[in-house]
């Protein structure tokens, strides 16, 4: 079977601090509003991928319970994890199950409702999205630890400071700010990252995405079923995967996330796409940490090695520059629930291209091209989608 | 019983779980005993596969390139150069007790290793000379890489 994928229907909770609403509850609200826009019945739909890391709310398997809510059973489903991935890789399976015909109709739902836990729980679980054996255990590092080894490399090597990874902090908030569903709907001014404490040193909190409670939908169809369902389908032209060493003495070096850079060689290849600068409208990029979303600049080749800072001091991911970045608010502002946050780019990523956003953060469509850049763990994982009007 | 509570924050209602789970294990070395002991000894081994000569740190007791299970054990070396460092100011729940604590990577004849340094933040520069000893570290009384600037 060779025949495309679509994705015609697309739903998000609100991110943030949802203790407003039960584990269930959140799930729901991204099913209905996924469900709603895609035309497709519950009947419909044959699989269903839950993604979510887990640990975070007390379910030990959550697909099961889930499938029993959203009134799925006796659909077959299981629950994907690949630490920040989950969501990409959810995309990817069922992506793969329509591609392979084993499946017409196929429901993805990311979900991660980590206000359950307290705040040193839940620093301890995403440590532990490393290597506990080697690195977590006796040096006790944590998720921020990781990518300040990243900061602090890469501001010696390329001479960058502090103050410039700020600006990626101030355009996400800025964007985020105008994102109804966004955790943070506040811009930040540059001194208020300059002045916010310390969390791993160079890294302040100000640099760091948030804990968060959210869900997202996606349904995905094979083409047949496409203009059945949508008057604007949104295909799937590259999806790819890559890894690299979860050890970060098993690096090569700091400065790059290398299984990102692959993934995006091969989705590039995948979907004709030979500059990302001319074809790609608009990027929703996985800045867990300021660094994280220069380092997708360079690995993504919206920019040449050491210039991805050039990039935000410049404002060129900014509307209007060379390529937009995170008009969600990304990771930062938006917020983080970790299992469900690759499917909310997609989310995102189909209501832009559909032209579906608020006004002051909508990407202008021209070539109806948009990428999602999703990394998991400190890179071991990663995963980029594009997306396409046509 | 007021057992429904109120998150200030949101106005959100919880109850806050009266099951309360403490995760522990038992970990397996396998076949990295000599790395262990080396620790106590205050040796730092990586495992060299005789076959096709790579190096691998942490130590594992068969190649993953060739599929060759004859291992040698080659001591580090104590000097190296620091790659980078972060200092943990926001710690995670199992590391709560210890005052901030500097980790780093340093390169030991090209062999990466993690470690705690112990040095001021402000003296700490990426490329700097390092060496590396192994500690003690309390409360818990296990063997840890600790780096010092030469
Ligand atoms: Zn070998």
């Amino acid at each position: 079977m060779c025949r495309n994928v679509a994705v015609i229907g697309v739903g998000s909770s609100k991110y943030g601090r949802r203790t407003d609403v039960s584990f269930m509850e959140l799930a729901w609200e991204a099913y209905k509003e996924a469900l709603d826009n895609s035309g497709v019945s519950p009947g419909d739909i044959e699989y269903v991928v839950y993604t979510s890391v887990g640990g975070y709310s007390p379910e030990g398997s959550p697909a099961g319970i889930l499938n029993e809510y959203l009134e799925l059973n006796p659909k077959g489903t299981s629950r994907i994890e690949a630490a920040c991935t989950s969501g990409s890789a959810g995309i990817f399976f069922a992506y793969n199950l329509i591609k392979s015909g084993y499946a017409d109709i196929v429901l993805v739902l990311g979900i991660e409702k980590m206000m359950e836990s307290s705040t040193p729980q839940t620093l301890e679980l995403l440590a532990r999205l490393g290597n506990y054996f080697w690195e977590v255990r006796d040096y006790g590092i944590t998720f921020p630890g990781y990518y300040a080894l990243f900061m602090n490399r890469y501001m010696a090597v390329y001479n960058a400071s502090e103050e410039d990874f700020c600006k990626v902090a101030v355009k996400n908030h800025y964007y985020g700010a105008r994102n109804p569903k966004a955790q943070y709907r506040r811009e930040i001014s540059l001194e208020d990252c300059i002045n916010s404490r310390y969390i791993a040193r160079p890294i302040k909190l100000f640099d760091c995405s948030p804990i968060t409670d959210g869900s997202a939908a996606a349904i995905l169809v094979g083409e047949e079923y496409a203009s059945k369902y949508s008057d604007s389908p949104i295909w799937i032209k590259g999806i790819a995967s890559a890894s690299a060493s979860a050890l970060l003495t098993g690096r090569e070096d700091y400065l790059s996330i290398p299984s990102a850079y692959e993934a995006a060689k091969k989705a590039y290849k995948m979907a004709g796409v030979d500059d990302p600068l001319k074809y790609i409208d608009v990027a929703e990029v996985h800045d867990c940490f300021t660094i994280a979303e220069v380092m997708a600049y360079e690995d993504l080749q919206f920019a040449e090695r050491g210039k991805g800072i050039e990039l935000i001091r410049e404002e060129q991911t900014y509307i209007g520059g060379k390529i937009p970045v995170n008009l969600s608010g990304g990771l930062k502002s938006k917020g983080h629930p970790i299992g469900a946050t690759g499917v909310g780019m997609i989310a995102e990523l189909v209501k832009q291209l559909r032209g579906e956003v608020e006004r002051d953060r909508q990407a202008p469509i021209k070539n109806g091209c948009a990428l999602a850049h999703n990394v998991g763990g400190i890179g071991q994982y990663a995963y980029i989608t594009i997306l396409s009007l046509k | 019983m007021d057992y429904i509570k109120v998150d200030n924050k949101t106005g959100g209602k919880y109850i806050e779980d009266y099951r309360k789970l403490t995760l522990e294990y038992s970990i397996s070395v396998g076949g990295l005993e000599k790395y262990f002991e080396g620790l106590k000894n205050g040796v730092l081994y990586a495992s060299k596969c005789k076959s096709c000569g790579s190096i691998y740190y942490p130590p594992r007791s068969s190649c993953g390139k060739c599929g060759s299970s004859d291992i040698v054990w080659i001591e580090l070396g104590k000097e190296g150069t620091l790659l980078t460092f972060t200092e943990i100011n926001v710690k995670p729940a199992t590391h709560s007790h210890y005052d901030d604590y500097i980790i780093g990577i340093g390169s030991f004849n090209g062999v990466k290793v993690l470690g705690l340094v112990e040095a001021k933040y402000d003296e700490l520069k990426i490329g700097m000379k390092i060496r590396y000893e192994i500690v003690v570290r309390e409360p818990e009384n296990y063997y840890i890489i600790v780096f010092t600037p030469i």
